[in-house]
């Protein structure tokens, strides 16, 4: 019989308690056991990225982690960027500089964005690059990746964390909406 | 029982089934904070064996001259957030060709502390790793600290490693050097590589560097020891990524720009 | 034969607006946010395998392959498997209710192998479980006996040089006799004559590699049993309509018992093409055995052996030239290795056999062609299909060419390049919308092609920079290999939304937006009204397949003259309403209103609702179907594709001497598309495409051990361009030569994006060697490993060592 552990889980700022089974991966707990389905599986062998997710604020390979060695953990996923209505600035960064193709990579990139601007501001060329190796995007969006890393470290420099996801669809457009 | 650390490693032995499915893992993240540490001593640094790279990178390992490999490792590891994990401990255990701290540390002659409920023993790297994943730690002895002896000041080392794209690679070849020059000449050099021969363990040129210790520091002396010296202990083998022809020539490549690169950087260069 | 009313609604649409600049459209050529960037970016389930969580008590499907490349079937024994904990049922080819088959053109591929295993990744049995785990460990259980037969890995093991005969050898597919799977050729002019006139021949072998798509997301499919016996699947496939058409014959049901619906997809570049019959066709069966959801979903490893590859190439190629550079003919052999299964291989060989001499003016041809099997992974669809093959030797021929007569690349291909009013070489006349020497001096220009050519030559360094030119064409839709035709509903909603159907799927190449944009300049209404909704056999109708850069050509035809019809009806209502002609009706919405009237409006959703009231209906379906190709077997004469889109691409590189590293600094594209319509999917995949060719020409390929098993199943192993790894700067050109059987003169874009640059990349390598035509005679094998061009700077000494 498969004994469980308790594990106590902070993820996108809700308080979680889980019996896990020792062996359960956490991106299998993010996206089964709780439904953050915007943490990806693309390889199961931390090499592709897609699977990264913020743990205590730094990048994590969910596929290669174990929930019950996370007790007392937090964890952000891209569902907890930002709350119901509101758009994140690196959202809005990363929708504005127009790089998404396939859009299975892009959470982790901006994760990634993430950690990364919560250490500095300014991160250097080469630094975002290295991070940003860190997942692979095959439909080739690099550049514009980059892009967005500047363009949200912009937005946080000025104190803009959350935008009005409405306001933001009607700039991105700058078309008229039908509501 | 297996010890899990960063897990960057053992879960994916594990799931390509390399090793035995262990019956427990034991989670090390309860005594992880008292065992990741940098501590600059009078002649020593003493690494707690689950510091992660990234702990490594904050630390005086990457702002001294004399660990300057350290900074190189870091740079091609993996990936970036792979970094924030994985621990040094971990990397040294996995034993094997393409664990690049362990070619870098084959260089420094550090000491490794295994403890267990008997007590503490130290070993040498060569006394640790055996071959691929084969390592003379018993059962119940974990990896407790790296004891890396301050070099003298005049000394920096370099790493390199390469491949078709520059990350998420095993390495062609990969190589590690720590110099030390007074004025113009080699008062030490180690040099590591992936391997040497046989062993599929990272393993030291002792020949080319007792080549070139005491030799003045120069193209030609290079060249030699690069051309002549280092073939004649250096066996590489072929796969189905490449060749060992290419892999031998690429070693005296990865050799000559890892001394010259250590003396510039001796000099206060990059 | 009269003209039929959509080819009339298209060529009326491109006559009215060819002279219009594309900056003065409306939202054609605008930088348009894709339709489902928002949902992307807040990471909603909108893939496959997100939405296992919304079904309960699903059963999952493993596979259970072959241990052996090559191999007859004695006994499958399921017994020990099928009483492992946790398993519901082993099935094997005896439980396929209808025909055991999943062959794309033709009937060669067993979902489930029966009599033999042709490669690594055949299934022998499928295991439903309770849980992937328990499913996965059952199929270690499963007992297959088998009579190992020899592994063939070298397509030159099947066929010989000098004819392509076919040699004796251990039959793969015994059944058909031949493992020769088609045959094309090309018999042009007086081949003979040409190479007796020829001040230069030029003669080499070339190879290209077996890449793999290396899309992030992993196949995936969800069955649901329906309660009339059918069965509704959720999977990664790029052609729903031809995945249901496998699934039906594999489960022996009508076509309308079996529905497909295909989700956004994270990657496909034509991988998911036929690998999606497989995985529905697995998922569908194990839901209708347990009457229970069922998932399919394959691991990296299960993907890399278990899906279409790009068809690694043989080819030996000879050109001939005057002195002054003019192409005089163009000889060749092809040898195309579609690995254990035919896939696609067939129309993979007549693509190529098409573009084999480039898009330049050759009069002499002798081209021979045949696609073989061996017992590599099978090899399909990838973006370029055949094209980037050839398009590697022929540029690389070019190359050879001008170095030997002295002419600037650039020169030799302005020479011979195709213009309007030319014939290609299979004789079809190109009487517009040729746009290749404009592509050519934009992107020359760009590029500074000349300075760096002069400044990068003679250099002595152990870094040394290159830069290389190559130029491509792409025929656009499928042309000959089927029946092109593709459709199109379009809905207008009583408050004035929009609904879009087609059939035509996204895999990331944000096609579908062009065709909003289509639809939002003709209707007058702004894209942000229309909603896409997901592919689906039971709602939407019939596109065609989402293969061969059909889909802004094809699909957005469709959709324009679904939208012009209802467009004509708004505008006669609007005249009604208004009191002016009708072809003086401004829609602007949510403004309408007449030209010479502005300030007298009507907004967009009055016009909608007076339609409700008056009878105006508000829905319409659009039809488009290509011109009939016409290809004449024996001599390869005729109109292959309708149109072509062309392009050129100059890389400029750096080389490490020492190292033989190569790294792509710069590069510029320029692509003749004939309009631009979707100017931020059009960048990006000149962008990406550029990335994934870079991957190809550097890094990409597949290994076999000599059993035939992959060595490299996973991403470390399999090397793609990481953030690390791409230039600097790529710059996208856009050439707006135009089409008249095109949306607003549109052209394909999806494929042509990777066709010429592995090319342009070996050439720059070639320069940057810079040891005459001897040395840039060796570059002639993609992808050029650092040991590979290592190899040659050795063996020639070009370090001066």
């Amino acid at each position: 019989m498969v004994e469980t552990i308790r594990v106590n889980l902070k993820v996108n700022g809700k308080q979680y308690v889980l019996d896990i089974p020792p062996d359960e991966r956490l991106i299998d707990t993010l996206r089964y056991r709780l439904g953050f389905t915007s943490v990806k599986e693309g390889c199961g062998r931390g090499e592709c990225g897609s699977c990264i997710v913020l743990v205590n604020g730094l990048p994590r390979h969910s596929c290669l982690t174990l929930t019950a060695t996370l007790d007392g953990a937090e964890i952000l996923t891209v569902e907890g960027l930002a709350p119901e209505g509101k758009l994140h600035a690196i959202q809005v960064a990363f929708l504005e500089t127009r790089g998404v193709q396939c859009g299975f990579c892009t959470p982790a990139f901006m994760l990634l964005t993430k950690a990364l601007l919560d250490k500095t501001l300014d991160p250097s060329d080469e630094e975002i690059k290295q991070w940003l190796a860190s997942a692979i995007c095959r439909c080739g969006s690099y550049h514009y990746y980059f892009k967005a890393v500047r363009k949200a470290a912009e937005y946080l420099k000025k104190g803009k964390i959350l935008f009005d996801e409405k306001e933001v669809r009607k700039n991105l457009y700058k078309l008229p909406l039908l509501r | 029982m297996k010890p899990l650390a960063g897990g960057t490693e053992l879960l994916l032995l594990i799931r390509d089934k390399k090793i035995p499915t262990p019956k427990y893992l034991l989670d090390l993240n309860a005594i992880r904070k008292e065992l990741s540490y940098v501590k600059l001593e009078e002649d020593k640094v003493r690494i707690g064996a689950a510091t992660t790279l990234y702990e490594l990178s904050q630390s005086i390992l990457h702002k001294d001259k004399r660990y300057a490999g350290f900074v190189d490792v870091f740079y091609g590891f993996a990936t970036m957030a792979m970094r924030f994990y994985a621990t040094i401990g971990g990397n040294i255990l996995s034993a094997t060709q393409y664990n690049d701290y362990l070619t870098l540390l084959t260089v420094y002659e550090p000491e490794l502390v295994l403890v267990s409920k008997e007590g503490e023993r130290r070993l040498t790297l060569e006394q640790l790793v055996l071959d691929k994943r084969k390592l003379a730690i018993k059962p119940d002895e974990l990896l407790k600290e790296i004891i890396i002896p301050v070099p003298p000041e005049n000394t920096s080392s370099s790493f390199m490693k390469f491949d078709r794209r520059r990350i998420l690679i095993a390495g062609v070849v990969t190589g590690a050097v720590l110099l030390t020059l007074n004025d113009n000449v080699i008062e030490d050099v180690k040099i590591s590589f992936d391997m040497i021969r046989e062993k599929r363990v990272p393993g030291r040129a002792k020949k080319t560097e007792e080549f070139l210790r005491g030799k003045e520091l120069s193209e030609e002396v290079v060249e030699e020891a690069a051309e002549k010296i280092l073939p004649s202990e250096m066996e590489r083998v072929s796969d189905w990524w490449t060749t060992a022809e290419y892999r031998l020539d690429m070693s005296k490549v990865v050799l000559k720009r890892n001394i010259f690169r250590a003396a510039r950087r001796i000099r206060g260069g990059k | 034969m009269s003209k039929p009313e959509y080819v009339e609604i298209v060529e009326k649409v491109f006559d009215k607006t060819r002279s219009k600049p594309t900056k003065e459209f409306k939202y054609i050529g605008k930088e348009i946010l894709r339709w489902d960037a928002i949902s992307k970016i807040r990471g909603e389930k909108i893939f496959v395998a997100d939405l296992i969580n919304l079904f309960k008590n699903p059963v999952f499907v493993y596979s259970v392959r072959t241990k052996y490349a090559h191999a007859r079937i004695k006994k499958i024994d399921v017994s020990e498997a099928e009483k492992y904990p946790g398993v519901i049922k082993v099935l094997t080819y005896k439980d396929i209710p209808g025909i055991n088959d999943v062959g794309y053109v033709i009937p060669d591929q067993p979902l489930l192998a029966d009599k033999k295993v042709r490669y690594i990744g055949d299934t022998v049995a499928l295991v439903i479980a309770e849980s992937l785990e328990n499913a996965r460990d059952a199929g270690e259980l499963v007992n297959v006996e088998y009579e190992p037969l020899e592994v063939i890995l070298d397509p030159l093991k099947i066929v010989e040089w000098g004819g392509l005969r076919e040699k004796e050898h251990t039959l793969i597919h015994d059944e058909r006799g031949s493992d020769v799977v088609s045959r094309y050729k090309i018999r042009a002019g007086d081949i003979k004559k040409a190479e007796q006139e020829a001040a230069v021949v030029i003669e080499n072998e070339y190879r290209t590699p077996m890449q793999e798509h290396a899309y992030i997301e992993t196949e995936a499919a969800i069955a649901i049993p329906e309660p009339n016996g059918g069965v509704t699947i959720y999977a990664k496939t790029q052609c729903p309509f031809d995945t249901r058409r496998a699934v039906a014959q594999v489960l022996g049901l009508p076509f309308n018992m079996v529905r497909v619906i295909a989700p956004s997809l994270g990657g496909g570049f034509g991988g998911a093409e036929d690998v999606g019959n497989e995985i529905a066709a697995k998922a569908a069966l194990a839901a209708l055995v347990t009457k229970r959801p069922a998932v399919v979903l394959f691991t990296r490893e299960e993907s890399i052996i278990g899906h279409a590859k790009r068809h690694p190439m043989i080819a030996r190629y000879k050109h001939m030239a005057a002195r002054d550079g003019t192409l005089l003919g163009v000889e060749a052999e092809i040898i195309l290795d579609t690995g254990a299964y035919a896939s696609l291989g067939p129309f993979v060989g007549w693509r190529a056999i098409v573009h084999s001499t480039g898009p330049y003016r050759v009069k002499n041809a002798k081209i021979d062609l045949a696609v073989v099997y061996t017992n590599k992974v099978y090899a399909g669809a990838f973006r370029g299909f055949g094209n980037p093959q050839v398009s590697f030797a022929v540029e690389r021929q070019m190359d050879l060419l001008a170095e030997e007569l002295g002419i600037d690349p650039v020169e030799i291909r302005l020479k011979n390049a195709l213009r309007n009013g030319d014939r290609t070489v299979h004789g079809q006349l190109l009487d517009h919308g040729v746009g290749l020497v404009e592509a050519i001096q934009k992107a020359v220009e760009a590029a500074n092609w000349y300075e760096k050519r002069k400044l990068y030559a003679n250099q002595k360094g152990l870094l040394r920079r290159g830069i290389g030119i190559a130029v491509m064409y792409h025929g656009n839709s499928i042309g000959a290999e089927g029946a092109d035709f593709s459709s199109a509903t379009i809905i207008i909603q009583r408050d004035g939304s929009i609904i879009f159907r087609t059939g035509l799927t996204d895999f990331g190449q944000g096609a579908i937006q062009g065709i909003v944009n289509i639809i939002a300049e003709t209707l007058g209404v702004p894209p942000t009204y229309i909603k896409v909704e997901w592919p689906d056999t039971a709602a939407t109708p019939d596109a065609g397949p989402t293969v061969a850069s059909r889909s802004t050509v094809m699909g957005g035809n469709a959709a324009l003259v679904a939208a012009y019809r209802l467009r004509q009806r708004l505008n006669r209502l609007a005249s009604e309403l208004l009191g002016c002609d009708p072809e003086k009706i401004v829609i602007d919405a949510p403004d309408v209103y007449c030209s010479d009237d502005p300030e007298n409006k009507i907004t967009w959703q009055e016009l909608v609702e007076q339609s409700f009231w008056k009878g105006v209906p508000l829905q319409e379906f659009g039809y488009f179907r290509a011109p009939p190709a016409e290809w004449d077997e024996e001599t390869g004469q005729g109109a292959p594709y309708m149109h072509y889109t062309f392009g050129a691409i100059i890389s400029d590189v750096e080389l490490d001497m020492e190292t033989g590293v190569v790294r792509v600094k710069e590069a510029v594209t320029a692509y003749d598309i004939g309009r631009l319509i979707n100017k931020t999917g059009a960048d990006l995949h000149a962008i990406g495409g550029y990335i994934q060719g870079m991957g190809y020409a550097l890094m990409e390929d597949l290994y076999y051990s000599p059993d035939g098993k992959v060595y490299n199943v996973s991403l470390s192993t399999y090397h793609v361009p990481t953030a690390l790894d791409i230039p600097e700067k790529i710059t996208p050109i856009w050439v707006e030569a135009g089409f008249r059987r095109g949306p607003y003169g549109a052209k394909g874009l999806g494929e042509p994006s990777i066709v010429a640059i592995a090319p342009s990349i070996a050439n720059a390598v070639a320069h940057a060697l810079g040891g005459g035509v001897q040395v840039s005679k060796d570059v002639n094998k993609i992808p050029l490993t650092p040991d590979y061009i290592y190899s040659i700077i050795k063996k020639y000494k070009l370090l001066g060592k």
